[in-house]
């Protein structure tokens, strides 16, 4: 035949292809019944992005006769589309960890004003899996270089001491072990003060609360947008 | 329409057609949460809707439907170029 039934532009080849280039019958006689040409494509991210793209044909039913037949079929699917906007979301988050962070929070603050005890645990424990997730199976899309992953880690475990028992005292000087640094001990008591306050204190944080409501009221699109306001306020993107 | 993420398309050339029955057809395409869909058709010696137990000569049915996704950085262009969505094809 003179030309494709479909196709893309020249040099693009799809990701997936289903050909069948030409098929040549003298006669053949079609009852069909539901017929059916369907494909589709779905990708999720987190419970931030949904999104699916698809085309189906159904034939309920055909009856007809053909001479002289030479037939083409031919179905594609292309990535690269879906793939941006995933890379997008992805570097979203990346740049972002405060938002799973803050999507834990904000989950398990809503449930609790509605008093929705099990629904705040299930919140928050998506929101765990998922940075665990991210974790544990994405490879670093770049280079961090000095970068906060914001994922939780362990804290480091006590220096080796004689074992449980009183805590030194400062003024005693015949003690073996030095105290804690102030300074260290002045950050890890401000790290515990903000814990216990458990306070959004950034606009990182703002937001994320607000896209934990969202996703809370199932509102893809309000998510979505919410990521779109958190972009344009970072710089270089 | 851009480049569309999927795409379904059929291509029938006959010497001769003879519908026995009409075809019920369907077709949908779209995309979640936002998209573009495009149906287009072109048919050669073969009038729409086809009269049943009628003898087509050199017929050629060429279709294709397609659906792509309307993302954050492509939504000035889906604007410039809005489609119809899809729409049944008998």
């Amino acid at each position: 035949m003179n030309q494709p039934p479909a196709g893309g532009a020249p040099g693009e080849d799809p990701d997936v292809l289903l050909d069948v280039p030409v098929v040549k019958v003298d006669e053949v006689e079609i009852e069909v019944e539901e017929l059916r040409a369907d494909v589709s494509l779905r990708a999720a991210v987190l419970d931030v992005l949904d999104l699916g793209v698809g085309a189906d044909v159904d034939l309920g039913r055909v009856s007809l006769t053909l001479r002289g037949v030479e037939a083409q079929a031919m179905l594609k699917v292309r990535l690269d589309n879906v793939a941006r906007i995933i890379d997008r979301v992805l570097d979203t988050v990346d740049a972002n960890p405060e938002l799973l962070a803050g999507t834990a929070r904000g989950a398990g603050a809503a449930a609790g004003e509605l008093g929705a005890g099990t629904v705040a645990g299930e919140l928050g424990g998506g929101a765990g899996r998922v940075r665990n997730g991210i974790d544990a199976r994405r490879p670093p899309r770049r280079p961090h270089a000095g970068r906060e992953t914001g994922l939780e880690r362990p804290r480091p475990a006590p220096p080796p001491g004689p074992g449980p028992g009183p805590r030194p005292r400062r003024d005693e000087p015949e003690r073996r072990h030095e105290p804690e640094p102030q300074d260290r001990r002045e950050r890890r008591d401000d790290r515990e003060r903000r814990a216990a306050r458990d306070v959004p204190e950034k606009a990182d944080d703002l937001a994320a609360g607000a896209l934990a409501a969202a996703l809370a009221r199932k509102s893809v699109r309000a998510g979505r947008d919410l990521i779109g306001g958190v972009l344009k306020r970072l710089p270089g993107m | 329409m851009r480049e569309p993420d999927v795409e379904i398309g059929a291509s029938v050339k006959a010497d001769e057609v003879v519908f026995h029955e009409t075809p019920d057809v369907e077709e949908r395409a779209g995309a979640e949460p936002e998209g573009e869909s495009e149906a287009s058709t072109e048919r050669r010696n073969l009038p729409r809707p086809a009269k049943l137990d009628t003898t087509y000569r050199d017929v050629r049915v060429s279709h294709r439907l397609r659906a792509r996704l309307t993302g954050a950085d492509d939504d000035s262009a889906a604007a410039e170029d809005e489609d119809d969505p899809a729409e049944p094809d008998a």
